[in-house]
């Protein structure tokens, strides 16, 4: 078995005239929190959907636990975002019209699992974040962390073996971003998910065990972090 | 999913309930009208369905070829013989008829009361199985009628001697409904001994009444105009429909994209979509459903094609109600997934939205060339087929207009953009101009019925105005009996005492005068009666009026000074348009009514009119009452007795004791029922379109809750907002139905000068400014009404989006 869960090798893609990437290529070892950094339009957020297998390179190999990830089509890789990935995004992620239990709920009802169980999966989530009392709140009624604390808890309810996180404290002030990221971390840890982190606050970027920044499309892996 | 599905549909939040209530109201309205439509489509149908009874029946013929089919002359439809039984003056020979089998006798006439036909038929009983109507048991006895209720309703509140006087016998029973067209219809069946009916010309012997369906001249144009209007109205509701389960899409989008983010699939995404578009769609069927059965005495009422139809027959049918309940909610579904496309392939919320290309210039191009199109086709000479190129002119116009429509917008929108100032026109303009296409979508359905409305205002009132207008107008209201088609061919009329009879009956009732026309002696070389077709160069015996008599309608010309009698076109006041009614008619002895060419003729010395026949009778009457007494006089002393062999004879031969105005009513009657349909289906599209622009602007503002919330946030007035809605909305609504509506008006005036020279427009623009205002101020309306969503839409305490 391979020490790295998630590779992305020598990866381009472009939208319309703008290249987002040119030639990134990074690797993720299991367990371990990765942060990927970099200036606004770097293409940091483009190199985490490309390994999320959202977007796929124009040119370049992402591998996912010695599988082709971009060779995939779309059934497969939507089956691979919703068994063995978890989101967690700035906002927009919640769906407005469910309650936050039902959000938390949703990646098992969306993979089949019977009603029952996967409201009895989701409500401890919601208590381990300190949620209880929100469950029935809809996205609308709930604060900007607590709304980011369910999208936590809907990330990680079905036991995803990477996470990914897009900006996860970009619309929260610092104490609660950092209540959030203390979650994340700790979640993560115990349940023992690896976590792929884009953030350009280097606060932020402090909870990972390893860093990479991103400059004009290209990931440039720091000396104290080289992959051994 | 379909949980799911139901889920956020029904218990997704307050956003979720007005996107439901929205979307079902919506639906709602549209199958309201359908259904209505397809109620009356279906009662028309029944209609055109109904036995003709008074329609040719089956007569008995001899084996051997009339003398007239031989020379050329079309043979009957019901076979190659002479009709047995039938003297040569018209009359029956009524032991000919019986011993040849004949079960009964049959005489159809048309009548007019006010201006309304009224149908008679007098039968006799030849046998006991003697045919007779739909529904009815038996043939009337001798002295006895059936009458519809409407002209048993007439019976009973005028005075004998305007209408019932005309009927012997008396009222037994009423015709049932299966022998009628409309519960307005005037019909009467009469019964006569056999020796009566026998005497009487016109009279055929039968042995069964006709099975046939009444296919009238119109029958094909409603059949098409029922189907065009159809399509016309289903265009907004569809319109509507998909913008109602469209509301708020794009935050719908967001939310099915973070549902794919977390691993929906394509498919789940799609059935999540497809059930909250499904309940929205089979809510709004069955309420408007609902509705429509709460309405449906209403809809009876509904007079489309200038008669009211039997409520009964008022029904869209199980058919009808089982393809609206299931296909509206199905097609809604279906349509709710299509939309989905770009989010099934995107589980990002962020969409990279591209602005559509801009709308160019070559959208005219259609416009134009069905504008060329049209004045091809009507300067076309009238003997070609200017149909075939009329038509799809007129089609393809209509759908330049709509074709156009975005590219009006964006210039309209640049305009805007251009000659105002201020955040709200630029915030507007610029809207506009990013997507002219989206935005004038809202407004085709009115657009659409804009062209129509104004096209048809156009046209059909200038044709119905000039039959009657203009020189014309004096003889509206007078009377017009021909006596001289009574035979086999026979030119005959009244004799010289039966006319001085007539006269002088009808010169002594209060308002009315009488001007007869006389038969000149026969001319030389050739009688009808000889069976072989007039040589070539041969002249109809002329015909002559007296100089003082004429005088009372001036209309008809005027003599030489001097001049006691004067030679007259007669056979012109006969014709059945009276738009190719060519006056004057005096001294002159044929007018071509193609052209109005006159052949001048003069009078031979000494002529006596009081040893002539009379062949024509104009009756004028100072009111409505006493032109009914002069006809019910007429009906009874002096009927006129021409055998009709189906309804739609009358209008074609228009020979009948009718008045000017009632023949130009026979003609404008069509005009009038097929512009009362078409701006029956206009109306209802206007009031659909408008529903739409409802929809659209609510469901705009729903969708930029957020920049809107955020502009008065940062410190935007409402009322800026609420210009910059209102711009949105009423800027292509008001720049493409201006568009549109030139577009019909000048299509409608190139027809008119065209095709009716001499005639000018009889535009309504009073009737048409009241009309357009209404639906321009309903428009506005209800754009102004969503004013007050905007408002609470964007209140501070909503500026939380998660």
């Amino acid at each position: 078995m391979s020490e790295f869960i998630l590779e992305a090798r020598d990866v381009h893609r472009a939208f319309g005239q703008t290249q987002a990437l040119r030639g990134a290529s990074i690797a993720v070892r299991r367990g371990e929190i990765l942060s990927i950094m970099g200036p606004s339009g770097s293409g940091k957020s483009t190199l985490l959907h490309c390994l999320a297998g959202i977007y796929t390179p124009n040119q370049g190999e992402v591998w996912f636990d010695g599988a082709r990830v971009d060779k995939l089509g779309e059934t497969k890789r939507t089956e691979l975002r919703r068994d063995a990935f978890g989101f967690v995004f700035q906002f927009g992620q919640l769906v407005p019209e469910l309650t936050a239990l039902d959000n938390v709920a949703l990646p098992l009802l969306l993979a089949k699992q019977p009603r029952r169980q996967a409201y009895a999966q989701a409500a401890p989530w919601l208590e381990r974040l300190g949620l209880e009392e929100h469950g029935d709140h809809r996205s609308g009624e709930l604060s900007g962390g607590q709304a980011q604390r369910v999208a936590l808890a809907r990330a990680l309810v079905h036991k995803p073996r990477v996470l990914f996180a897009d900006e996860p404290t970009g619309a929260l002030d610092t104490l609660t971003g950092e209540a959030v990221m203390d979650l994340l971390v700790t979640a993560a840890r115990e349940e023992g998910t690896t976590v792929v982190l884009v953030t350009h606050d280097a606060r932020v970027a402090a909870y990972a065990d390893r860093e990479v920044i991103v400059r004009d499309g290209r990931a440039i892996t720091t000396p104290s972090s080289a992959v051994a | 999913m379909i949980r799911m599905g139901m889920r956020l549909t029904l218990r997704g939040g307050r956003e979720a309930v007005i996107r439901l209530i929205v979307t079902t109201l919506a639906v709602a309205v549209g199958v309201t009208v359908m259904l209505g439509v397809f109620s009356l489509f279906n009662a028309y149908q029944n209609t055109t369905a109904r036995q003709c009874w008074e329609c040719s029946p089956t007569t008995i013929r001899s084996a051997s070829a009339p003398a007239s089919a031989s020379a050329g002359g079309t043979a009957s439809p019901q076979g190659p013989g002479r009709p047995v039984g039938v003297n040569p003056d018209g009359t029956v020979d009524l032991a000919a008829a019986q011993q040849a089998g004949a079960k009964e006798l049959w005489n159809f006439s048309q009548d007019f009361f006010q201006g309304t036909e009224l149908r008679r038929l007098d039968l006799a009983a030849l046998t006991a199985d003697a045919p007779t109507l739909p529904g009815m048991s038996t043939v009337p006895a001798p002295g006895q009628y059936y009458v519809s209720p409407a002209l048993s309703h007439l019976l009973a509140t005028v005075p004998g001697d305007e209408l019932g006087d005309r009927f012997p016998g008396h009222r037994v029973g009423l015709i049932p409904r299966t022998a009628l067209y409309s519960p307005d219809e005037l019909a009467i069946v009469i019964g006569h001994a056999p020796q009566e009916l026998a005497s009487r010309q016109a009279t055929k012997p039968i042995t069964a009444m006709s099975t046939a369906k009444e296919v009238k001249g119109t029958t094909t144009i409603y059949r098409f105009a029922f189907a065009f209007g159809t399509v016309a109205l289903l265009l907004p509701i569809i319109i509507m429909v998909g913008t109602a389960t469209r509301l708020s899409a794009a935050r719908r989008e967001e939310r099915y994209a973070a549902m794919r983010l977390v691993g929906a699939t394509p498919r789940q995404v799609a059935t999540v979509a497809s059930v909250e578009s499904f309940v929205g769609a089979a809510c709004g069927a069955v309420l408007g459903t609902l509705a429509y059965l709460a309405l449906s005495s209403q809809v009876t009422k509904v007079n489309v094609t200038g008669t009211r139809f039997f409520p009964s027959e008022v029904s869209p049918g199980l058919l009808g109600y089982l393809g609206v309940l299931i296909l509206v909610p199905a097609v809604s579904a279906f349509a709710a997934v299509r939309s989905l496309r770009r989010v099934q392939y995107d589980p990002l919320a962020v969409t990279r939205r591209a602005t559509p290309k801009p709308p160019t210039v070559k959208r005219l191009i259609p416009l134009l060339l069905g504008v060329a199109l049209f004045v091809v086709a009507v300067n076309l000479p009238a003997t070609s087929n200017a149909g075939g190129v009329t038509y799809p002119s007129l089609i393809l116009t209509m759908w330049g207009v709509v074709l156009a429509g975005p590219w009006v917008t964006m210039w309209s929108s640049r305009l805007l953009a251009r000659i105002g100032g201020g955040a709200a026109t630029m915030l507007a303009a610029r809207r506009l101009a990013d997507d002219p296409r989206a935005t004038f979508r809202t407004v085709a359905g009115v657009t659409v019925a804009v062209f129509v409305g104004t096209a048809v205002a156009g046209v059909l009132p200038t044709a119905v105005a000039a039959e009657t207008s203009g020189q014309r107008a004096p003889l509206t209201d007078v009377l017009r009996l021909r006596y001289d088609l009574g035979g086999q061919g026979e030119k005959v009329g009244l004799s010289p005492d039966q006319a001085a009879a007539t006269l002088h009956d009808l010169r002594a009732m209060p308002g009315v005068s009488a001007i007869p026309i006389y038969l000149g002696a026969a001319a030389p070389g050739w009688t009808p009666a000889s069976g072989t077709p007039p040589p070539p160069g041969w002249q109809p015996p002329p015909d002559y009026v007296s100089c003082a008599e004429a005088a009372a309608l001036p209309a008809l010309g005027s003599c030489a000074p001097g001049q006691t009698v004067s030679v007259i076109a007669a056979d012109e006041l006969f014709i059945d348009n009276p738009l190719m009614l060519h006056l004057p008619v005096l001294g002159y002895s044929d007018v071509d009514p193609t052209n109005g060419h006159s052949t001048a003729a003069t009078v031979p010395p000494a002529i006596d009119l009081g040893k002539l026949q009379v062949t024509t009778l104009m009756v004028a009457a100072s009111s409505p009452a006493a032109l009914e007494r002069a006809r019910t006089y007429l009906d009874i002393h002096a009927p006129v007795l021409i055998g009709m062999a189906s309804p739609d004879e009358w209008s074609t031969n228009a020979a009948g004791p009718m008045t000017f105005g009632e023949v130009a009513s026979v003609r404008g009657a069509q005009y009038r029922a097929a512009q009362q349909m078409i701006m029956f289906v206009v109306g209802l599209t206007m009031f659909v379109a408008g529903c739409g622009i409802a929809v659209a602007t609510a469901g705009s503002l729903v969708e930029r809750k957020r920049p809107f919330t955020l502009l008065r946030l940062s410190g935007t007035p409402l009322r800026t907002l609420r210009r910059v809605v209102f711009l949105e909305s009423a800027l292509p609504l008001f720049a493409v139905s201006v568009l549109s509506g030139l577009s019909a008006y000048a299509m409608a005036l190139i027809a008119v000068r065209s095709l009716a020279k001499g005639v000018s427009m009889s535009f309504p623009l009073g009737t048409y400014s009241v009309a357009v205002s209404v639906v321009v101020v309903a428009a506005l309306g209800v754009i102004l009404g969503s004013m007050t969503l905007l408002s609470r839409m964007t209140r501070s305490e909503y500026a939380r989006f998660e």
